[in-house]
């Protein structure tokens, strides 16, 4: 795939990206393995903005058009307004939305704050502070604060529960180096960072079948034998981050392990299961498309390392998934989670529905793959056609719509689902919809 | 935290089907849990939305989420809706006992109406009613299911029957009643279309 023909692509997401905006925010439903969120709908303060305000400052990287800055901006000002008093993040829980103190997504977030106050700071730009300031606020003093667990020597998932989930503790570990990279603090690094990771490391399966796997979680020494490629994807960059701090090889050897784990499991077409389970049984579906983004962004962070994962068939997979409407599908297969049979050719509306906590990953993982020259063509302007597509939920044939001002599902005349693009809830949502 | 899925639902279908109704929003209620779960969710109503632990200040209201009828005052409050008002009702019903909300210094009631005694007096009150229950007694038996399958170590079945328990969440008409929460949809008969 040439670095051009990923222009249009990376424009109509952009594009769309502007679509999904309200006033406080990027807000719409979400469709997620572990439960749905069809009925809050607005702005949500949690993971996306690790993708879209990484995506924007690509493309500012790549082509210094002040625009792209902006949005970057735009985007990390929406978490700096959102901070609560006690500095966590109002509609941070994603799929349990609207909740604030979701995990790894307030550790997302001040990623990514760090990463634009990286770039302003190297500028010259003082509103390096602004980003730095709220996002040590919410990590000294509800990550460290609350999450840490001094005897285990990690961070929990829950304050009361002594609980470790890998990926999201590696999303909060890079947002700790960063951390440490901007206030040249070493202590964040040798008591929490490293230590971190190093209990990730005893979560990965040596020799075997699942050799390079990461446990999806643990509560206190029981682990919990599920093992989503998806997941382990994103421990990767974290791996990688302190072995570039430490020089200790054993965190690239278990990022090197972690990807060779996740290329075992890919099938042909690009596409990754949903969970392998100990025992080596698969649940297939939902196979994530929009997502697949960080698991591209994995593979091209371990190439320097001499890793000879070829990208191309999951790039591949994740280019078929782009609608008309300019998001991406978040998924293939929804309607067969309980039953896992092959998925019929008509997709279901959770697959369709593009979500901007899924569709982030693929704007970082596309305009970081974008050639400087190419990067230049790209706009958030360009025109989007009414997207209609046949579909089905619960079994039944419907029809899907989406433009720029709203998304809906309905059947005959019937509507199910209305959403007007920014309202914090739908317009329209019959019992039908109400699954979680 | 969030509350469980039966009160997450509950409190989310109450705040999706006022979003866009016309006029003055009321939420009656006494309990800081529902204070709590209710006010981050409607702060973004287009409509003004006023909360009151009694009925009076909601005389001007055209719709109202009551959370939740307690039994020594359920009909005389309900005598005292503003006429022409479309009503949401949260209720618990038995089964809701086993929840943790229950289990904490101020759990959401302290004596339900319970979705069945609620139905009859919203209906000899002038209203037709619909019922919706989370967490069916389907779903509450696929739940178990994907438990005790996890215990014999059948995680990629659990995982299953866990989808399957959320997709048969919601039910409608009788089963609500034997769902641990139920939200009661009412409106007055004259202005049923």
């Amino acid at each position: 795939m040439s670095s051009d023909a990923l222009v249009p692509v990376v424009s109509r997401l952009a594009t769309w990206l502007t679509t999904m905006r309200a006033p406080d925010g990027y807000s719409g439903p979400v469709a997620h393995w572990w439960q749905q969120c069809l009925q809050y709908t607005g702005a949500g303060i949690d993971w996306r903005y690790e993708g879209i305000i990484t995506g924007y400052l690509h493309l500012y990287r790549y082509t210094r058009n002040p625009h792209w800055l902006a949005q970057a901006c735009r985007a990390a000002d929406d978490v700096v307004q959102a901070q609560l008093p006690d500095t966590r993040l109002p509609n941070s829980s994603f799929e349990q939305n609207p909740y604030p103190g979701g995990t790894p997504h307030e550790a997302a977030c001040m990623l990514a704050l760090l990463r634009l106050a990286t770039i302003l700071h190297q500028q010259g730009d003082l509103r390096w502070q602004t980003y730095l300031a709220v996002a040590g606020r919410n990590l000294w003093q509800h990550q460290i604060a609350r999450l840490w667990d001094e005897r285990a020597r990690a961070f929990r998932d829950a304050p009361d529960v002594p609980s470790f989930v890998p990926n999201k503790a590696a999303t909060l570990v890079q947002a700790l180096l960063m951390l440490a990279h901007l206030t040249h603090d070493e202590h964040l690094i040798t008591h929490y960072a490293l230590p971190t990771l190093d209990v990730v490391l005893a979560h990965q399966v040596q020799g075997d079948l699942l050799d390079g796997a990461i446990y999806q979680n643990s509560f206190g020494q029981r682990r919990v034998p599920k093992f989503f490629p998806y997941y382990i994807a994103r421990c990767i960059p974290a791996l990688l981050a302190g072995y570039e701090v430490s020089s200790e090889p054993r965190y690239l050897a278990a990022a090197q392990r972690a990807l060779n784990f996740i290329l075992r499991w890919r099938t042909p077409d690009g596409s990754l299961p949903q969970v392998i389970y100990t025992s080596g049984r698969v649940s297939r579906y939902p196979c994530w498309i929009a997502a697949t983004g960080d698991i591209i962004t994995a593979m091209h962070l371990l190439q320097p390392h001499g890793s000879p994962a070829d990208p191309t068939p999951t790039l591949h997979w994740l280019l078929q998934g782009q609608l008309p409407s300019g998001g991406f599908r978040t998924a293939h297969g929804f309607a067969e989670h309980i039953t896992q049979r092959t998925p019929a050719d008509l997709p279901e509306f959770r697959d369709l529905l593009p979500v901007c906590g899924w569709n982030d990953k693929a704007f970082a993982c596309l305009s970081g793959l974008l050639e400087p020259a190419a990067a230049q063509h790209v706009t958030d302007t360009e025109p989007l056609p009414v997207c209609e597509l046949a579909c089905q939920f619960r079994r039944q044939p419907m029809v899907y719509h989406e433009d720029s001002q709203q998304i809906v599902l309905r059947q005959g005349q019937q509507i199910h689902y209305q959403w007007q693009k920014g309202a914090a809830w739908p317009s329209v949502c019959t019992p039908l919809m109400y699954l979680k | 935290m969030p509350p469980t899925l039966e009160y997450h639902l509950a409190l989310d279908m109450c705040a999706t089907a006022t979003y866009t109704s016309a006029g003055r929003l009321g939420v009656l209620t006494h309990s800081t849990f529902y204070q709590r779960e209710l006010a981050p969710r409607l702060c973004k109503h287009p409509a003004p939305v006023l909360f009151a632990d009694t009925a009076a200040p909601l005389h001007n209201c055209t719709s109202i989420i009551w959370a939740e009828p307690e039994q020594p005052t359920a009909a005389s409050l309900l005598a005292q809706m503003p006429p022409r008002c479309e009503l949401w009702l949260i209720t618990a019903n038995p089964l809701a006992r086993r929840l943790p909300e229950w289990h904490t210094a101020t759990p959401p009631a302290t004596a339900p109406c319970g979705s069945a005694m609620l139905l009859r007096l919203v209906r000899h009150a002038g209203y037709t009613t619909h019922c919706y229950g989370m967490h069916s007694i389907a779903s509450i038996a696929y739940g178990e299911v994907g438990r005790l399958l996890a215990r014999l170590h059948r995680h990629d079945l659990a995982d299953r029957w866990a989808a399957r328990m959320r997709a048969a969440y919601l039910v409608q008409g009788w089963q609500a009643h034997l769902a641990p929460v139920a939200v009661l949809h009412a409106r007055p008969l004259e202005h049923t279309p």
